[in-house]
């Protein structure tokens, strides 16, 4: 997997985007208000890498809709979603244009998946008895990617060889990158043991607390429902070499139920995932991602200069030890970006607010995308308040 | 006995007489060398804490070049610090956040120590430190924050004095 890339997305009339250009990096990160087309862009990319995986998965199960654009865009995007593709939908990489032609009956046959996408329904993929749905057990209307996420995680978790009675699944000696797993088992899992057990024969995800109660999925906390997928995901990405195709991947949201510590241990997984060689799009509502990309390109150009003080820069980023974290510097390499979905009445337009400059005329990108307005104006009003009512807070002046 | 307690105090000695001598080459003008932190304002004083470094003295910069250059946007203080053989040098503004205006103080006090300050400069081998003790007015918006960031601006609303500073210093 080539690093230090990049890629050319051009999308015209897909949902509120009317046309835009975009370029994907190593990382690239999407942000913006709710509904504004950043989860459709990101499923119609994986569709236009994967068409061909994506139309097999769904014959696998008995379904096709080559001929229907409106049925494969409510099968693929999702229930509501029919009217989706239309004739003008154009897309294309690198200057060659997809047609809605190519994407419904692909020349290829049978190729493997390029994009491992983590949908931010992901905590939907669980069954009560605490075991990922099969791929035939969603509503067709369900989004792809929901399906297709929950397919992967339920076969990887089948193919675990877990005793007779119960398999530690995390934390495990061969599993991730050393600190990592020793930084998410402490801060994020709190000593708690992800493990498969079999009960009657039916296999069941649980954590096990020390004393050794078992939690179902339903007694997880939101953060453990959200986080649990993510990780699993990344265990799929490292299973024995079957998904060798896979180089880019996916993640929405992976700020959902996290405190901003624990959010900031799950973006050093997403920096292992770069310093893999994966090329990984995110979506975002966090201003901590944004804060993550931000260091990073500082820390990058700091390198050029002074790479003992980037890597100092590194450690204090992410609070790791001197001996920890060398492998971090693989990002120095990287090239990344990050657009804003900004709505404009019924339509949305994309700009690029990479460089995050503070100091930048347009509000866009030094808010980023308005991402810290909020705290912003909560300030400006507390400093008015302080002003005007002569309530001057105590700053330990003695 | 008294060899090994005059080693400590002797350094602490060089370590002033060296910083007295940069601030009066550069400033020319004897009386803005204050021993310790008396140069700062007592209100200024409170938000820096020296309990882990000699302090090698301070300069009211503002004061002391406010009849040569009164309409700059001067800079308030200087403050030099040693520890072991390592010596550094902190600049110090006590100013509410606002980064346009900070941004033209560090600027000048950037080139002021370009243009006359050199002997400070050599004496603390390049490194400045610069920090901002933030006052109550104003609001520190995420975004004026950054700002500063990006000026390589520091802010705390007490300034622990270490040398190396804090957060350079080079890790084994």
């Amino acid at each position: 997997m080539s690093t230090g890339t990049r890629l050319r997305l051009h999308v015209e009339s897909l949902a509120l985007i009317a046309r835009a250009t975009l370029t994907l990096g190593d990382l690239t990160v999407f942000v913006g208000p709710q509904a504004t087309g950043k989860s459709l862009l990101l499923q119609a990319f994986k569709l236009l890498l994967d068409s061909a995986a994506i139309q097999q998965r769904f014959r696998q199960y008995g379904w096709a809709a080559e001929d229907d654009p409106r049925l494969f865009a409510h099968a693929y995007f999702g229930e509501g979603y029919a009217d989706l593709l239309s004739p003008t939908t154009q897309v294309s990489l690198n200057g060659q244009a997809v047609g809605l032609a190519t994407l419904l009956h692909p020349k290829a046959r049978g190729e493997e998946e390029r994009v491992f996408y983590i949908p931010a329904q992901r905590a939907l993929i669980f069954q009560h008895v605490s075991w990922p749905r099969p791929f035939s057990d969603f509503r067709l209307g369900d989004p792809f990617v929901v399906r297709a996420f929950s397919e992967h995680i339920r076969t990887y978790l089948e193919a675990q060889d877990v005793g007779p009675e119960a398999g530690v699944l995390f934390p495990h000696a061969r599993r991730l990158r050393a600190c990592l797993r020793d930084r998410l088992a402490s801060r994020l899992l709190r000593g708690t043991q992800l493990t498969i057990v079999r009960e009657m024969g039916q296999k069941r995800l649980m954590l096990e607390i020390p004393g050794g109660a078992r939690l179902p999925y339903l007694s997880w906390s939101t953060g453990q429902r959200e986080f649990i997928p993510v990780l699993l995901g990344s265990y799929w990405l490292s299973g024995r070499g079957s998904h060798r195709a896979v180089d880019w991947i996916i993640a929405e949201e992976l700020e959902l139920g996290l405190h901003p510590q624990a959010l900031a241990d799950t973006l050093l997984l997403v920096l292992d995932w770069l310093q893999q060689g994966y090329r990984v799009l995110l979506s975002t509502h966090s201003a901590d991602v944004l804060e993550m990309v931000w260091a990073l390109s500082h820390i990058r150009r700091c390198a050029q200069r002074d790479p003992e003080q980037a890597r100092q820069g590194l450690r204090l980023l992410f609070d790791l030890p001197p001996s920890q974290g060398t492998w971090l510097e693989a990002i120095w390499t990287k090239t990344v970006y990050v657009y804003y979905f900004a709505p404009l009445g019924h339509r949305v337009a994309i700009h690029d607010i990479s460089n995050l400059d503070a100091w930048d005329e347009d509000p866009a990108v030094a808010e980023w995308g308005y991402l810290t307005q909020f705290a912003d104006r909560a300030t400006r009003v507390v400093a008015l308040m302080a002003e005007s009512c002569g309530e001057v807070l105590a700053h330990g002046e003695g | 006995m008294a060899k090994a307690s005059a080693k400590p105090a002797s350094r602490a000695q060089a370590c002033q007489e060296g910083f007295r001598k940069a601030v009066t080459q550069a400033l020319e003008d004897p009386a803005c060398y204050q021993p310790g932190l008396r140069a700062l304002a007592k209100g200024a004083r409170k938000h820096v804490d020296a309990t882990r470094v000699h302090l090698a003295g301070s300069v009211a910069l503002d004061d002391c070049v406010a009849s040569r250059e009164p309409r700059a946007s001067r800079w308030d203080y200087l403050v030099g610090a040693c520890q072991e053989q390592e010596r550094c040098l902190y600049g110090i503004e006590v100013h509410q956040v606002d980064a346009r205006a900070l941004a033209n103080k560090l600027a000048w006090v950037k080139t002021w120590l370009q243009r006359h300050g050199r002997p400070l400069l050599r004496w603390a081998r390049g490194k400045v430190v610069y920090y901002l003790v933030p006052t109550p007015r104003g609001s520190a918006r995420a975004a004026e924050v950054r700002r500063l960031a990006q000026l390589g601006l520091r802010i705390a609303r007490r300034v622990s004095l270490t040398c190396p500073p804090e957060a350079t210093r080079r890790q084994a």
